[in-house]
């Protein structure tokens, strides 16, 4: 559905995109995943044909973005970065005047207003004017837009940016319904997300692709730097025993809290949920156990074992 | 089709459900009002000498009208699209450059037509007073028209022009101003010329705007004048085109 074959932008001065090659097969939901500055927007900007490519070519169900734009704005859905929206006017009027601008008419359009404003939960607000509605709302509106024409492919660029917990769970759903029927690219800097929404992961940096991973890869990558922590009242010697001797513990350290607590880290071998283990061990030993969590790893603990580079998210 | 009238529809519909539209329209009515009140006190008692057009466009407020609203006008068109961001969710949907370039610029034309409105009101209103109907006949009306409006699509296209080279709605309007400045002001040099018969005067003969203008309100359509806004006005468009084209 998706085919890019060495890509490059330059702008003056820098280099964007250094020969990005992968390809997106039909019905996927594929997430982008990397830092700002990573290349991300910049590819869905040529993918969208809003911006040309210094180099390479990028082809959308058969099209070529340079040479056939038109045909390629017809069978994508886009939704750009900050999700820009006509703020003066109101949610049913915005997805009319952009149907129009799609080729959606008639009684297509009656029936398609209908079935996104259902999907993205927005029947009850259609008359509220776009910018007196909060974020969530927004980002829905935009993703109504991006399906309006059902399009063989949806690009969004940081969907979820913004959003609060709450939406951000609605969103999800959100994505994976559209799933079914459509392939589905994604931008965003946060793991989790693409953990639950995405069938395959490329993680971008600098401009070129450092993974390219199925779901499952990357729950391995993701298991492997989780961290359980425990808070045990325990003798230190016989802790550290007890750790050194369970098979799945890849790596520990533990240090002493004080009022008699040890606290420690562990990593597991091979993705292993270590907490029922450890409560095991704990229990017949019995020990106190005052805490048992498990940290999940950041987008910046994956970029660290990637590319022993630390990228700076601050600004992402 | 279709595709272009959803666009020109909804540029239009800016103007009309805006504040930006209204204050604009306020602004020309006032300015059209003081230059009602400047003919009714200039000819008050006195016999006219010419037609009332030409006695509106005698007026300073004529070219204060022109020279304010036009980039009033066009400045958000492209450069307000460009900095939030929309500009990127128009280019991404099937519609061509040209279909963009052409609704922004005939939605600001058609609100610059509708901006003139009350001037015409007055006009007929004025006009019950006369007996000769010489000085206000349709020909002078239509002719004034005209003028107005081939002036107005000069400007515009320029607004246009300025409006796709920047983000800025305040440097849009700048800049066409300047240009529109640059215009007007070289419509002078004909006058300052000591020689009227060489070509530089033949050359700035046919860019004085005062000339055009002179001529329309009187009723005169000249071929000349024609051709000079169709095809500035062209190659204005023409430039903004390329611009929204050469996009990086």
């Amino acid at each position: 559905m998706i085919e890019v074959e060495q890509l490059t932008k330059r702008y003056a001065g820098h280099t964007a995109l250094r020969a990005l090659s992968f390809s997106v097969k039909k019905g996927q939901v594929v997430g982008f995943l990397g830092p700002n500055g990573a290349g991300k927007s910049t590819t869905m900007r040529i993918m969208s044909t809003f911006m040309p490519a210094t180099s390479g070519r990028v082809q959308i169900a058969g099209y070529d973005v340079a040479r056939k734009p038109m045909e390629v704005r017809k069978r994508i859905g886009y939704m750009p970065e900050n999700n820009p929206l006509h703020l003066d006017m109101r949610v049913d009027e915005y997805l009319r005047f952009r149907a129009g601008l799609k080729g959606v008419s008639g009684e297509r359009l009656r029936v398609r207003l209908g079935e996104v404003l259902e999907l993205c939960d927005l029947t009850e607000v259609k008359r509220k004017i776009i910018g007196q509605m909060s974020k969530g709302f927004r980002q829905r509106v935009g993703v109504a837009d991006a399906i309006l024409h059902q399009p063989e492919v949806i690009i969004l660029d940081e969907p979820t940016i913004g959003l609060d917990p709450h939406q951000v769970r609605l969103f999800r759903k959100l994505i994976i319904s559209l799933a079914r029927e459509h392939t589905v690219l994604l931008s965003t800097h946060i793991l989790s997300e693409v953990e639950i929404t995405c069938d395959r992961i490329l993680i971008l940096h600098g401009g070129r692709i450092l993974a390219d991973d199925s779901k499952e890869d990357i729950h391995r990558r993701v298991g492997a730097l989780t961290h359980v922590v425990a808070e045990v009242a325990a003798p230190w010697e016989s802790l550290s025993q007890s750790l050194e001797a369970m098979p799945s513990v890849a790596d520990f350290k533990v240090e002493d809290l004080k009022h008699g607590f040890l606290k420690c880290h562990l990593t597991a071998k091979d993705a292993v949920d270590l907490r029922p283990l450890l409560f095991e061990e704990i229990k017949r030993r019995g020990w106190t156990l005052r805490e048992l969590t498990h940290q999940q790893p950041t987008l910046e603990d994956l970029f660290v074992q990637l590319t022993d580079v630390r990228p700076n998210l601050k600004d992402a | 089709m279709r595709v272009f009238q959803t666009l020109l529809r909804r540029e239009l519909g800016f103007f009309l459900t805006t504040l930006t539209g209204y204050v604009i329209l306020s602004m020309v009515m006032f300015l059209i009002g003081l230059s009602l009140l400047t003919v009714i006190l200039a000819y008050n008692g006195r016999a006219m000498d010419a037609p009332l057009t030409e006695a509106f466009y005698g007026t300073p407020f004529f070219w204060f009208i022109v020279l304010l609203a036009c980039p009033a006008i066009t400045m958000r068109s492209f450069a307000h699209e460009k900095s939030t961001g929309t500009y990127e969710a128009l280019m991404t949907t099937p519609v061509s450059n040209l279909q963009v370039v052409l609704s922004k610029f005939l939605a600001s034309w058609v609100f610059y037509g509708l901006m003139w409105l009350p001037l015409w009101g007055f006009m007929a209103w004025l006009g019950q007073f006369f007996n000769d109907p010489e000085y206000l006949d349709a020909g002078i009306m239509g002719g004034t028209a005209l003028g107005v409006m081939l002036l107005g699509g000069l400007f515009l296209a320029i607004g246009c022009l300025a409006s796709v080279a920047t983000k800025s709605q305040l440097i849009a309007a700048m800049l066409a101003l300047t240009l529109e400045m640059v215009l007007f002001m070289l419509s002078f040099v004909i006058e300052l010329l000591p020689d009227q018969s060489g070509w530089q005067a033949a050359l700035f003969g046919h860019i004085c705007l005062f000339d055009h203008m002179g001529d329309f309100v009187r009723g005169i359509i000249d071929g000349g004048h024609l051709v000079f806004y169709i095809t500035t006005t062209g190659l204005f468009l023409f430039l903004t085109w390329r611009l929204v084209e050469s996009r990086k």
